[in-house]
């Protein structure tokens, strides 16, 4: 099975959360409107523009990818640099800005992107991380409010190892799609959505463990604040011709005064698996736990800062994204409206 | 079981319509409503897309059933020997009248698309349980029977619901009174004695505030050369305080195309428990869905099923928690092999104002070789903040280390491969009567007697 693979398929029990007829009018009213703002400009790394402007992201099965890939986006190349620290700014103004970014990680160093959205207009891009063995991410999105975007990710892994976080946080309707494709590999995913200020977000994954003795963790976080929705869904197949796969893909929410919609799919097709597993649940604290944390002298915020940075570190097996991943949501906690 | 032979009295063939539908309902002799109810549910079915996502919905050609209503050429009956030798003796293969003396305290047979035997206990009797044909239901007591029809699962929920209340027949009415706690079982068996036949019955139960009942429903068809067509539905009522237990054991032949359309809903501090074994048929679609809509309901749905040879079984469990304090459990085990599949789909809706409930999803898949397939679907959809939702799901394969382990111990390895298998699906089987786990235990064995389940 190709990335772009079938899968067999989904009962209608889900409504779509972004509904894509106002996607659509969203996106030609943006066309309209073409106050583009500046474009990409980036720090602690290189920006090259034209190369692969004939790559298309694999395994367009949205209508909202078929969307980006009418609107004819540019290819821009982005190299970090020997700083670990890259910052990627994206001023789409007020208008319509589609893009494609191959985003390149020369060294296996730990390296964290950070992607900033200005502007309030519609944003319709497609990352692609490349990068050799050992390569480790953490890449940091921020979406201001605006209009609805649409952002696709994609990453493959043939014969090497990697680990990635992405933390993401969103206070506009938001459509993610993610495809990862493991081949003979070991790959681990983090993926935090935090979604604020009454919006949608809506994050698809599919990924697929292929060849000899494939490890695909994916674990994803889901955080709704200010009456928000989240969806985290996703499928994670292991292909038939594959041998001693290793398979989880789990999703935890927390609703802060939100809602939420996890859907884990898992699809094997072989017998030649070692581990292959998925799970959803929805945390909520109890009072025995926040009682013993305010006896150790933590008040009720800390309280709930230190379980929730504890869950957005399941899964996450590198020291170093740990920790970066536990400081950035840290931050972004502490501007959301935690009780206490 | 081999094919078998029985005369027919009446048979009606044809492609699904309007004249074919309103031929079933005259020769049922159905009041206005019922007769409007199956028209308006075909005018849906004709409407309603054919569900795209079911792996395998392109096989199936509802063309190919051409008999749609069958009436066995025999009278109803109350004593086992009132019905014709050829028909008893289907029975006592089945061991149906042994059953029925030693732990039911009542049982109806529906023989293609008619019930045929209906027997009820004095015990059942005096404790004033209500239990019989859903067609005599309908004439009897039409106030009580049109409360619940179609109410609980409507017509318009999917086109092979629509499908099933346009040409329904046979099936078995219960209801229980209130305060009334029925010790033994009562259950309802099914059988599709020929081939390009669609049986469509449909029961319905309704349990009144704090009674309680344990149904068991049996299925079973013998071999056949072509393909027939099952779309039978259950509907459950459980009101205040009442608790129902539902047990499938579901063996019909490898040529039963199966729609199970089981839902039921539960009122203030009932109780709903699901309990399927999904052993036969070429297709099965199953979902046994609760709607806890009263506060502290609770239901716990309990799924096995085996898939070998090509067999696809599409099953699941789908809760809606739509009151405070409601809990559910899902605990669903499949095993694969010989080129089966399996899917999972699930369904755990928390509305909004359904504050402190819980939920717990566990399913399991035993692949036992290459050919095979295993698949999890579930989704949890939660509209309130203050739930607590769980899910889990894991796909295994035979455990080489395992069998080692026990033929080290003295086992051999079919001994080993059968002991892992039983241990797999123990948690199903302990929910199960008695008699019912013994022929889940022999069906397994036989099986996967090649993997080792014959000991």
């Amino acid at each position: 099975m190709s990335i772009e693979g079938d899968f067999i398929g989904d009962s209608p029990t889900i409504r779509r959360y972004i509904e894509p007829r106002e996607y659509l009018k969203d996106v030609e009213e943006s066309r309209r409107e073409g106050l583009a703002g500046k474009g990409v400009t980036v720090a602690g790394g290189v920006v090259s523009g034209g190369a692969g402007s004939t790559w298309q992201p694999p395994g367009c099965f949205s209508i909202y990818c078929q969307v980006h890939k009418t609107l004819n986006p540019e290819t821009l190349v982005v190299d970090a640099g020997p700083d670990t620290h890259t910052r990627v700014d994206i001023d789409v103004g007020e208008g319509l800005l589609p893009l494609n970014l191959v985003l390149n990680l020369p060294d296996p160093n730990l390296r964290v992107v950070e992607f900033n959205v200005k502007g309030g207009g519609l944003l319709s891009a497609w990352v692609r991380i490349r990068g050799g063995s050992g390569r480790r991410l953490v890449l940091k999105l921020n979406l201001p409010e605006g209009r609805a975007s649409y952002i696709g990710v994609s990453e493959e892994c043939k014969g090497c190892s990697g680990e990635r976080a992405v933390i993401l946080e969103s206070s506009r309707t938001l459509r993610v799609e993610e495809f990862i494709r493991v081949e003979s590999s070991s790959f681990r995913g983090k993926n935090i959505a935090v979604a604020e200020n009454g919006s949608k977000l809506d994050w698809e994954t599919r990924g697929v463990a292929a060849g000899d003795s494939p490890l695909l963790h994916l674990h994803g976080l889901a955080v709704g604040a200010g009456g928000s929705t989240t969806a985290l869904r996703g499928v994670v197949a292991v292909d038939k011709n594959s041998r001693r796969g290793s398979v989880v893909y789990g999703l935890d929410s927390i609703q802060l005064d939100g809602r939420s919609l996890m859907q884990p799919k898992l699809e094997v097709y072989t017998s030649e698996v070692k581990e292959a597993r998925h799970y959803a649940r929805n945390v909520r604290f109890t009072a025995d736990q926040l009682f013993y944390l305010s006896s150790r002298g933590l008040s009720t915020r800390e309280a709930y800062v230190l379980l929730l940075t504890g869950l957005a570190k399941t899964g996450v097996e590198d020291p170093g994204v740990s920790f970066l991943l536990e400081d950035v949501f840290r931050q972004i906690l502490l501007k959301l409206g935690l009780p206490g | 079981m081999p094919e078998v032979s029985y005369r027919h009295r009446l048979e009606i063939t044809g492609k699904v319509s309007r004249s074919l539908v309103e031929e079933i309902s005259r020769v049922k002799k159905e009041p206005e409503w019922m007769r409007n109810l199956r028209l308006r549910a075909l005018e849906f079915f004709e409407k309603a897309r054919t569900p795209q996502w079911l792996p395998f919905i392109e096989k199936i050609d509802l063309d190919e059933i051409t008999s749609l209503y069958v009436k066995p050429d025999v009278e109803k009956a109350e004593k086992w020997e009132d019905l014709p030798e050829e028909i008893r003796k289907i029975y006592e293969k089945l061991k149906l009248p042994e059953s029925y003396a030693k732990y039911l305290a009542g049982l109806t047979s529906v023989l293609d698309s008619e019930s045929v035997f209906i027997g009820v206990k004095d015990y059942l009797r005096k404790l004033g349980v209500v239990m019989i044909p859903m067609e005599e239901a309908v004439v009897k007591y039409p106030d009580l029977v049109r409360e619940y029809f179609s109410r609980v699962f409507p017509y318009t929920d999917h086109k092979f619901a629509a499908l099933h209340y346009a040409l329904w027949s046979g099936g078995v009415f219960v209801y229980v009174p209130r305060n009334v706690k029925v010790a033994y079982p009562v259950e309802a068996f099914f059988f599709v004695g020929r081939e390009m036949e669609g049986q469509f019955e449909h029961s319905l139960i309704v349990a009144d505030e704090n009674s309680e009942i344990v149904f068991i429903e049996g299925c079973s068809a013998p071999r056949l050369r072509r393909e027939s067509f099952h779309d039978g539905m259950v509907e459950i009522y459980a009101h205040k305080a009442s608790k129902v237990s539902f047990i499938t054991v579901q063996n019909w032949s490898r040529n039963i195309i199966n729609f199970n359309n089981k839902r039921a809903i539960a009122e203030e501090g009932a109780t709903v428990d699901w309990v399927e074994g999904s052993i036969g048929s070429k297709f099965t679609v199953t979902y046994p869905s609760t709607v806890l809509r009263g506060e502290g309901s609770s239901t716990t749905s309990t799924v096995m099923s085996i898939s070998r040879g090509g067999v696809v079984k599409d099953t699941g469990s789908k809760v809606i928690h739509a009151a405070p304090r409601t809990t559910s459990r899902v605990t669903s085990k499949s095993i694969v092999a010989d080129g089966g599949v399996s899917i999972y789909r699930g369904l755990v809706q928390v509305n909004k104002g359904a504050k402190g409930s819980a939920s717990y999803v566990e399913c399991e898949s035993l692949i036992l070789d290459e050919k095979s397939q295993s698949h999890t679907y579930p989704i949890v959809h939660l509209l309130d903040d203050d739930a607590s939702v769980g899910h889990e799901a894991s796909t295994v394969k035979l455990d080489e280390d395992q069998v080692f382990y026990l033929m080290s111990r003295g086992l051999r390895r079919s001994e080993a491969v059968s002991l892992i298998i039983h241990g797999f699906i123990r948690d199903v089987l302990k929910k199960l009567p008695f008699e019912f786990a013994v022929m889940m235990t022999r069906v397994l064995d036989a099986e996967f007697g090649e993997y080792g389940g014959v000991g």
